[in-house]
C-alpha cells in the first residue's frame, strides 16, 4: 500500500533511522524495541500477500478449537473437556496456497497444518492458538510471541468467560488493530435467547469501554453449528488479503513510531515541537554569553592591549629613560601582568566562577528535559552532556579566545621618528649637561662670574639647551603616548569586538550542542512518526 | 464462651504472651504498610495485617466464636447459586452478566453477626442476612470474584480469604485450569485455611466429566492442596451442567449434598467446630513465617536499595562540596571587574594615605587634596562577591543534583522518587536566595567582630574613619581572594587585590590578628556552605520517605517466629 508517506519500504527506512537516532541519545532500549517491530514488519511483508493469517484466540475452554472445527466442518484441532487442550497452534489453510504459505507458517512456528479444498475461505490461513489464561503459562508465552505476527484476530469468549481481567488487557493491546479484530461469543446454546442478547450487548458495551469503537460480535454455538455460517461469510467478505496485511503492517509501524516518539516527548496530537521553546533558549543563551564575557573580562583585556601597545611604543620611540624602564619591565614580570593580552585571555579561568556560564546552560537542559517522559529523562540528560557541561563550556571559551586572541601588536612609522628625535634631544641634553659640568666642575675653582658662556638672550646657552631638550623630550613623550594610546584604544576595541563575537558565536553554536543533537534525533523520530 | 481466650489472661498476669506477639506483629505490619513503596507492596503488608488482626487475633482469643465460611471462585463459576442452594432460598441473585456479585452477601444466625463479623461486614460491604437458611455457629459469605475486570472485587475476595475459617472453592469445567484461581489457592494453602472444593458445570458425558475431575484432582495434588480438606483429605464435589434449582436461583440441592452435610455436621457438633477452628488457626500460625518472609525480604531489598541511593547522593554531594571548597581555596572565582573596582578604590584617596608611610603619605595627602575622594564601592563589591560565590555554589549544587538524579533514575525506587519531583534534577530554586541571605548574615557577623576587635586597638579611630563597611568588605575579600597557588602570568588582578587588601587589614589589626580573624571568618563560611549543601542533600532523603526503620525486617521475622511457636489452646 503506497499510502501517505511513500511505500512501506521508505517508511520502514525512516523508522530504522529513528531507531539509530534514539540510540544516539541514550535510548537504546526503546530503539531496540522499535527495531524488533521494524524487522517483524519487513519480514512479514517479504512473505507476500496472497493469504492473510487470522488467529482464534481466547481463554482456555471457551471453544477456540470447536469454532475452527465448526468453520471447517471437520475436526482440524481436537476439542476436549480437559483443560487446557491446545498446546501448540494448529493451522487450517487452503490446499492450493499450502506451498507458498510454507515459509510464513514456518516463521509462525506452526507445525501442525491441515489443508482444505474449500473455495470460500481461500485467502486466509486460520490458526487455532493455545489459551492465554491457564496454569500452563507457556501457552500464554506462545500466544504473546505469536500474536504480533498475526494479521487478523478473532477473539473467542463464552458466557462464563467474557469479563476476565486478563482478556481485557489483551483487548486493550489490540485496540490499534480493531479493524481486523472480531469477537465470537460461543456456547450460545447454554443460554436462553433472551439471555444471549443480554450477554452479547454487555460484551459489546465492555469492548467499547475497552476502546474498540464498533466491535463485531458473532454469537455462535460451535456444538450446534448456529451462527457459524455468518462468521464464515464475514471472514470471506473481510476484504483482500493484501489490504488486510498492508493495513496491519502499517498499523504496527505507525504504533512503533508513535511509541518511540512518546519516549522523546513527541505528542502525536501536537506535532513536532522543540523541547526548549526558542524564546527560553534565547534567554538562556544570552545569560550564558553575558557570563562568558564576564569571565573573559573585556575591560581587562582592553587595558592589556593598551599596555602592550604602550610598551612597544616606548621601546621604539621612548626617551632613553623610557626605554630603560620598558626593557626593565619585561624582566620584572610587570609587562606580563599588565601588557600581555594573549596570556591574559588564556588565563580566563582564574577570573571567576564557571557557574556564570554553566548555570543558565544547565537550567536550559533541565527545562528541556522536563518535556521528556520521566523514564527517559535521565538517559537523555546524560547523553546531552549535562554532566560534562563544565568541560564543554571550558572548551567553547578556550576555542573562542584562542581564535580571537591572537594579535599582532602593531608598530608605527612615527615611533622610530620620535625615537630618532628623542636620541637627538637626548644627545643635546647630554651635551648641555656635559657643558655645564665642564663649566662648573671641570673649570676648577674658576668663579662663575668670570666664566663666559654664549648667551641666548639673557639665558646662558647650556641652561637654555638643557631646558629646551627636557621640554622637547617631554613633548615627544607626550606625543608618543597620545599616539600609542590612540592606536592602543583602536586595537583594543577591535580585539574586544572580535573576542566578544567569537564568544557569542561559540556559545550559540556549541554550548547547546548536546541539546541540538537531541533535537536532531527528535526530528528524525518525528519524521518516522509522520509528525512533520 | 467456654474459653475466654489468652489475651485477657495475659493482661491479668501482666506477662507478654503469644497473643501479645500477634498484636505486635499486626503493629509491625501496619508500620510496614505505611512505609511501603508503591501500592502493591503496601497491599501485601496490609492484607497480611488483616489476616493477623482480623483472623488470628480474634481466633486465638476465642476458638468458639462463629466460623466464617467463605465461598470463593472465578467470575461466573456459580458462587451465588451455591450459597442460594446452601441457604435454601434466593439470597444472592445469580445472573448471566459478569461479574454478577458486587455486594457480597452473608448469612448467619443473628447472634453470630456481631463482633469481628460486624466490623468485617462494614469494611467489605457485606450484606448481612439472617433468618431462614442461617446455620448457628457458621457465617456463610458469597465472596465477589477474583478474576473479572473489577479489580475491587478481587481485593474484597482476597481480604475475605485472609479472614476465613473455611473456604469453599468453586470452579467450573471451563475454568478449573485457569491460572488466577490457582494463585488464590496457593495463598489458601500457605494460609492453611481448610477447604471444600466444587467443580460446577461438568459436561453431561460421564467420561468427559470423569476426565475433568481426574485432571482437577491431579492439579490439586500438584498444588499440594489435597491435605487441606475441611475433614482431612480434600474431596471434590462434582456438579453437572444444568443441575439447577431454578425456583431458588440455586444449584440443585442433591448435587451439593456433600457440602451441605459438611456444614450441617459443623452446626451439629461444637467439638467439630472447635476442632476445625483450631486446625485452621494452627495451620495459619504455621504459615506466618513464610508469609512474613515474603514481606521481610522486600524490606531487606528496599533497605539495600535505599542504602545504595543514599550512598550515591552522599558521594555526589560530598564531591560537589569538595570541589566548591577547592575553588574557594584557589581564590579565583571572583570576577575581575569587581576586583579591579576594589583595587582602584583602595589604591586611591584616603586608603592610600592611610596605608602609605613617610614621603608616600605626603604625596597621597597632596593627591587627595587635588583628586576628589572616590566613593567607597564597599556594598557593591561585597554584593558582587556574594553573587559570584553564590553562582559557584549553585553550579556545584547543580552538578551534585544531576549526578544523583542520573544515578537514581537507573534504580526502581530512585526513579519513582524522581518522577514525583522534577525539581530534583537541579539545585533547589531557593538555594541562590538562601545563600545570599546567609552570606549577608555572615558579613554582618564579620562587621560585629571588626568592631569588637577594633575597640581594643589603638589605630582604630583612624580605621573607623574608613568605615566599618569598607573594612568589612576588605575582610570578606580577604577570605575570598588570596594568592593561593597562582604564579606567573596568572598572578593578575586577583593576587594584586589580595596583596593590597591584606596590607590594609594588617595596618588596622596587626598581622597576627588578621590571620586569626580571616581564619575564623573562613570557618564560619565553611559551616554556612556545609549547612546549605546538607539541606540540598536532605531533599533526596525526604524523597526516600519513611523507608526508615532498618530493623523492621528483623523485627518482622522475630515476631513471625514467636507467632509460629504459639499453640492454640
Amino acid at each position: 500500500m503506497n499510502g501517505e508517506g511513500g511505500p512501506l519500504d521508505e517508511r520502514l527506512g525512516r523508522l530504522r533511522a529513528a531507531v539509530d537516532a534514539a540510540a544516539s541519545i541514550g535510548l537504546e532500549a526503546e530503539g531496540a524495541r522499535t527495531r524488533t517491530v521494524a524487522r517483524r514488519v519487513a519480514r512479514r511483508a517479504g512473505f507476500g500477500g496472497a493469504v492473510y493469517v487470522m488467529a482464534l484466540a481466547g481463554g482456555t475452554g471457551v471453544g477456540k478449537s470447536s469454532v475452527l472445527n465448526a468453520l471447517a466442518g471437520e475436526e482440524v484441532s481436537p476439542a476436549k473437556s480437559v483443560r487446557p487442550t491446545t498446546d501448540a497452534p494448529v493451522a487450517w489453510v487452503p490446499a492450493d496456497k499450502r506451498d507458498e504459505l510454507d515459509a510464513l507458517l514456518d516463521w509462525l512456528k506452526v507445525g501442525s497444518i491441515v489443508t482444505h479444498e474449500g473455495r470460500e475461505l481461500d485467502d486466509v490461513a486460520i490458526l487455532d492458538l493455545p489459551d492465554i489464561d491457564s496454569v500452563r503459562v507457556e501457552h500464554r508465552a506462545t500466544v504473546d510471541a505469536l500474536l504480533p505476527r498475526i494479521d487478523a484476530v478473532t477473539w473467542v469468549v463464552d458466557p462464563e468467560k467474557y469479563d476476565d481481567h486478563r482478556e481485557h488487557a489483551y483487548w486493550r493491546s489490540l485496540v490499534p488493530h480493531a479493524d481486523r479484530l472480531r469477537f465470537v461469543l460461543n456456547k450460545a446454546d447454554r443460554l436462553t435467547d433472551a439471555d444471549v442478547k443480554v450477554v452479547a450487548d454487555d460484551l459489546r458495551a465492555r469492548l467499547i469501554a475497552s476502546g474498540i469503537p464498533r466491535p463485531e460480535v458473532h454469537v455462535v454455538s460451535a456444538v450446534r453449528g448456529t451462527g457459524i455460517d455468518g462468521l464464515r461469510e464475514a471472514l470471506a467478505d473481510a476484504g483482500h488479503a493484501k489490504v488486510i496485511i498492508a493495513t496491519k503492517l502499517e498499523t504496527d509501524r505507525a504504533a512503533a513510531a508513535e511509541r518511540l516518539g512518546r519516549s522523546v516527548g513527541l505528542d502525536a496530537d501536537e506535532g513536532y515541537r522543540p523541547l526548549l521553546a526558542p524564546e527560553d533558549r534565547e534567554r538562556r543563551t544570552r545569560e550564558a554569553i553575558d557570563g562568558a564575557l564576564e569571565l573573559v573580562d573585556l575591560d581587562g583585556l582592553a587595558r592589556q592591549v593598551r599596555g602592550a601597545v604602550m610598551h612597544r611604543a616606548r621601546i621604539g620611540g621612548g626617551s632613553f629613560l623610557g626605554r630603560l624602564i620598558a626593557l626593565g619591565s619585561s624582566f620584572t614580570g610587570r609587562r606580563g601582568r599588565r601588557a600581555d593580552p594573549a596570556a591574559y585571555l588564556r588565563a580566563w579561568r582564574s577570573r571567576g566562577a564557571m557557574g556564570r556560564v554553566l548555570n543558565p546552560l544547565r537550567a536550559a537542559m533541565v527545562e528541556a528535559a522536563g518535556g521528556l517522559p520521566a523514564s527517559s529523562r535521565g538517559r537523555v540528560l546524560t547523553a546531552l552532556g549535562a554532566l560534562s557541561a563544565e568541560a564543554d563550556v571550558a572548551r567553547v571559551i578556550d576555542r573562542a579566545v584562542a581564535g580571537a586572541g591572537e594579535l599582532e601588536i602593531p608598530r608605527s612609522p612615527l615611533w622610530p621618528v620620535i625615537g630618532a628625535l628623542q636620541v637627538v634631544v637626548g644627545a643635546v641634553l647630554l651635551f648641555a649637561v656635559a657643558w655645564m659640568v665642564v663649566l662648573f666642575v671641570a673649570g676648577g675653582g674658576v668663579p662663575v662670574a668670570t666664566v663666559s658662556a654664549p648667551l641666548l638672550g639673557p639665558i646662558p646657552m647650556p641652561l637654555a639647551l638643557l631646558t629646551a631638550s627636557v621640554l622637547i623630550s617631554a613633548l615627544l613623550g607626550w606625543i608618543l603616548g597620545l599616539h600609542a594610546g590612540w592606536i592602543g584604544r583602536r586595537l583594543a576595541a577591535g580585539v574586544g569586538a572580535r573576542v566578544e563575537e567569537a564568544i557569542r558565536e561559540g556559545v550559540v553554536r556549541d554550548a547547546f550542542g548536546g541539546l541540538d543533537r537531541v533535537e536532531e534525533a527528535r526530528r528524525v523520530i518525528a519524521a518516522a512518526a509522520d509528525l512533520g | 464462651m467456654q474459653n475466654r481466650g489468652g489475651v485477657e489472661r495475659e493482661r491479668e498476669s501482666g506477662r507478654p504472651g503469644p497473643a501479645d506477639a500477634l498484636g505486635r506483629l499486626a503493629d509491625a505490619l501496619k508500620r510496614r504498610a505505611a512505609s511501603a513503596p508503591g501500592p502493591d507492596r503496601e497491599a501485601k503488608a496490609e492484607s497480611l495485617r488483616r489476616h493477623v488482626q482480623d483472623y488470628l487475633q480474634p481466633r486465638a482469643a476465642d476458638l468458639d466464636a462463629p466460623l466464617l465460611v467463605v465461598i470463593l471462585g472465578s467470575t461466573g463459576s456459580g458462587k451465588s447459586s451455591l450459597i442460594n442452594a446452601l441457604a435454601g432460598r434466593a439470597l444472592s441473585p445469580s445472573g448471566v452478566l459478569r461479574p454478577t456479585t458486587r455486594k457480597p452477601v452473608a448469612i448467619g444466625d443473628r447472634d453470630d453477626l456481631g463482633g469481628r463479623m460486624g466490623s468485617l461486614a462494614q469494611r467489605t460491604g457485606l450484606d448481612m442476612r439472617t433468618g431462614e437458611g442461617a446455620r448457628r455457629g457458621l457465617v456463610l459469605v458469597d465472596a465477589p470474584d477474583f478474576d473479572s475486570v473489577e479489580l475491587e472485587n478481587r481485593d474484597k475476595a482476597m481480604e475475605l480469604l485472609e479472614v476465613a475459617d473455611l473456604a469453599i472453592f468453586v470452579t467450573t469445567a471451563t475454568r478449573y485450569a485457569d491460572q488466577v484461581p490457582w494463585h488464590v489457592l496457593g495463598r489458601a494453602r500457605t494460609r492453611g485455611v481448610p477447604l471444600l472444593a466444587v467443580v460446577n458445570r461438568l459436561p453431561e458425558d460421564a467420561e468427559d466429566a470423569d476426565a475433568v475431575l481426574a485432571d482437577y484432582r491431579a492439579l490439586l495434588e500438584r498444588g499440594k492442596l489435597v491435605d487441606s480438606g475441611a475433614a482431612g483429605s480434600l474431596a471434590v464435589v462434582a456438579v453437572p451442567e444444568g443441575a439447577l434449582d431454578v425456583e431458588r436461583d440455586a444449584l440443585a440441592a442433591d448435587a451439593i449434598k456433600p457440602i451441605r452435610d459438611a456444614l450441617d455436621r459443623l452446626v451439629a457438633s461444637h467439638d467439630d467446630r472447635r476442632a476445625l477452628a483450631r486446625r485452621g488457626l494452627a495451620a495459619a500460625l504455621k504459615g506466618i513465617p513464610e508469609a512474613v518472609e515474603a514481606i521481610a525480604g522486600q524490606v531487606d531489598e528496599e533497605q539495600r536499595s535505599v542504602a545504595e541511593l543514599r550512598a550515591s547522593a552522599d558521594r555526589a554531594y560530598g564531591a560537589a562540596r569538595q570541589a566548591l571548597d577547592d575553588e574557594i581555596k584557589r581564590g579565583t572565582f571572583m570576577r575581575a571587574e569587581v576586583l579591579r573596582q576594589w583595587q582602584e578604590f583602595i589604591g586611591a584617596g584616603q586608603i592610600a594615605r592611610f596605608l602609605a608611610e613617610g614621603i608616600g603619605k605626603l604625596v597621597a595627602t597632596v593627591r587627595s587634596l587635588i583628586e576628589p575622594a572616590p566613593v567607597a564601592p564597599a556594598t557593591e563589591v561585597r554584593e558582587a562577591a556574594f553573587a559570584d560565590l553564590t553562582a559557584l555554589a549553585v553550579q556545584h549544587a547543580d552538578t551534585a543534583a544531576q549526578r544523583t538524579a542520573t544515578a537514581w533514575s537507573g534504580d526502581r525506587y530512585g526513579a519513582l522518587a524522581l518522577a514525583a519531583d522534577e525539581a530534583l534534577w537541579r539545585a533547589s530554586p531557593e538555594l541562590a536566595e538562601r545563600l545570599t541571605t546567609d552570606l549577608e548574615d555572615w558579613a554582618r557577623g564579620i562587621g560585629d567582630r571588626i568592631r569588637t576587635l577594633g575597640a581594643r586597638r589603638k589605630g582604630w579611630a583612624q580605621a573607623a574613619s574608613l568605615g566599618v563597611n569598607v573594612v568589612g568588605t576588605s575582610a570578606v575579600l580577604a577570605v575570598f581572594v588570596h594568592t593561593g597557588g597562582l604564579t606567573g602570568a596568572e598572578v593578575g588582578i586577583t593576587a594584586a587585590t589580595a596583596v593590597v587588601n591584606q596590607k590594609l587589614l594588617e595596618a588596622i589589626f596587626g598581622e597576627a590578628n588578621v590571620v586569626a580573624f580571616v581564619n575564623g571568618a573562613r570557618d564560619d563560611l565553611r559551616q554556612l556552605l556545609d549547612q546549605a549543601f546538607a539541606d540540598e542533600r536532605a531533599r533526596w532523603s525526604e524523597k526516600l520517605g519513611a523507608t526508615g526503620d532498618p530493623k523492621l525486617a528483623t523485627e518482622l521475622r522475630r515476631l513471625a517466629h514467636e507467632v509460629a511457636a504459639m499453640v492454640p489452646a
